[in-house]
């Protein structure tokens, strides 16, 4: 360990070996800067982000379960199947809460417009005096604000529309999968 | 009926209680917020597994414990691989080892380019010493008051647009980890872990229907003929 000193008041701890390896790093200077804050918008908002997240997982997981050579071939089938239903449902409905209450939260903490617009911004941060600090506190604030929300929300539709969905939506893979492959059920 | 004042007032309360508790970043918001999530979706998957008889017990004993540990990596992986990755990416943006081209001007500007990368090179720190050591200093340089405020805003602008990159560069690296974690890491550990507990379920669900079983039927005769059509046990 050593200890790295920014100035008197100021001292961290840091490993040789991590400094060391950051240090080696080659140094990475952004371009377009339009193209990096459009994905970066795009990832910070949260129904964008689940989204991405649904497709990365729609991507992979059915295959892995599909292949998993430790259980037998219906059990790897139907999981498969369950997977690919659960990762679409709640894709679908988390992107759609998610961004509902995103848009609701925008609307109505936005410190431009008067009235009732401004209700859901706390009174410390419309006092606030340092613009930057403001602006600041007011993202944090809508991020913290909709994503609580979507959470409320959700745990409402977690189990009258996600559950409810993907059972149905796995049954319907499951009776297409085993009409598609002529076999008299999928279960053993 | 419901007034819209009482409507407004419940908004308001709610954002109060909101900004309250986590002013102090969004850490704690988002692994409490991940945890309830996480938590209530894998309660109603592993509910949904239980309840659809479309399944047979061996899927019923692989399903369930994949459903309970998919619910568990997801939270597991914002200590292990979110969090780790979000301090690196605030590290790279802080210490200008991942930098915008106006701070990379702005750095060149103000001599400070040759330690853009360092370790221990701060950003935010750097510009904050600037604006200061303006505030302190304008008068001994025969700066008037509103020169310096111009002065200031101007630098006051480059530290938002350093605070929109590292939080740009915070997004990705987060997403990041997400991503690794759902696509590749959280299928292998929950198939393993499923796999491995799917005999021990299956002995359990015999279990527990063989003493159902025994406990409505009256004759030995009658105990044979159910358990030897019992081969598709449900639960």
């Amino acid at each position: 360990m050593r200890i790295c000193c920014n100035n008197d008041k100021n001292i961290s701890y840091g490993s040789s070996w991590y400094s060391n390896f950051f240090e080696k790093l080659p140094n990475k200077e952004i371009k377009n800067s339009a193209k990096y804050n459009k994905i970066g918008n795009a990832l910070a908002s949260p129904h964008w982000n689940r989204a991405v997240i649904g497709l990365a997982a729609i991507s992979t997981q059915p295959a892995i379960d599909y292949f998993n050579p430790r259980v037998d071939k219906d059990t790897a089938t139907a999981a498969s199947l369950r997977t690919l239903a659960k990762i679409c449902v709640c894709t679908a409905v988390g992107f759609c809460v998610r961004g509902g209450a995103y848009k609701l939260v925008n609307k109505y903490a936005n410190e431009n417009l008067k009235g009732n617009s401004s209700i859901l911004i706390p009174k410390e941060i419309l006092n606030e005096t340092n613009n930057i600090l403001k602006s600041q506190k007011l993202k944090l604030h809508k991020n913290a604000l909709s994503t609580v929300s979507a959470i409320c929300i959700m745990l409402v539709t977690n189990f009258l529309l996600d559950a409810p969905l993907t059972t149905k939506f796995t049954n319907y893979l499951i009776s297409k999968y085993m009409s598609a492959n002529d076999s008299p059920e999928v279960k053993r | 009926m419901i007034k819209p004042t009482g409507i407004k007032n419940l908004a308001q309360s709610f954002s109060n209680f909101i900004y309250k508790y986590f002013e102090n970043g969004s850490g704690k918001m988002i692994l409490y917020t991940t945890m309830i999530a996480m938590g209530s979706s894998t309660v109603a998957q592993t509910l949904a597994i239980l309840l659809n008889n479309k399944y047979s017990v061996s899927q019923k004993a692989f399903m369930v414990p994949q459903e309970l540990t998919e619910g568990i990596m997801a939270i597991c992986s914002l200590f292990i691989i979110s969090k780790p990755l979000q301090h690196f990416s605030n590290k790279l943006t802080k210490s200008g080892k991942l930098i915008t081209k106006d701070l990379k001007l702005y750095l060149e500007k103000h001599n400070l380019s040759q330690n853009c990368g360092k370790y221990d090179f701060d950003i935010e720190k750097s510009i904050n010493d600037i604006i200061k050591n303006i505030q302190d200093n304008h008068k001994n340089l025969n700066i008037s008051d509103a020169r310096s405020e111009q002065i200031i805003n101007s630098h006051k602008e480059i530290l938002q647009k350093f605070y929109v990159h590292s939080d740009i560069s915070s997004a990705i690296a987060t997403t990041a980890g997400s991503v690794l974690t759902t696509a590749y890491i959280s299928p292998f550990i929950r198939n393993l872990s499923a796999s491995h507990y799917q005999p021990v379920n299956i002995n359990l669900y015999k279990n527990i229907s063989n003493k159902k079983q025994k406990n409505n039927i009256n004759s030995i005769t009658d105990y044979k003929t159910q358990n030897y059509n019992n081969s598709g046990l449900k639960i």
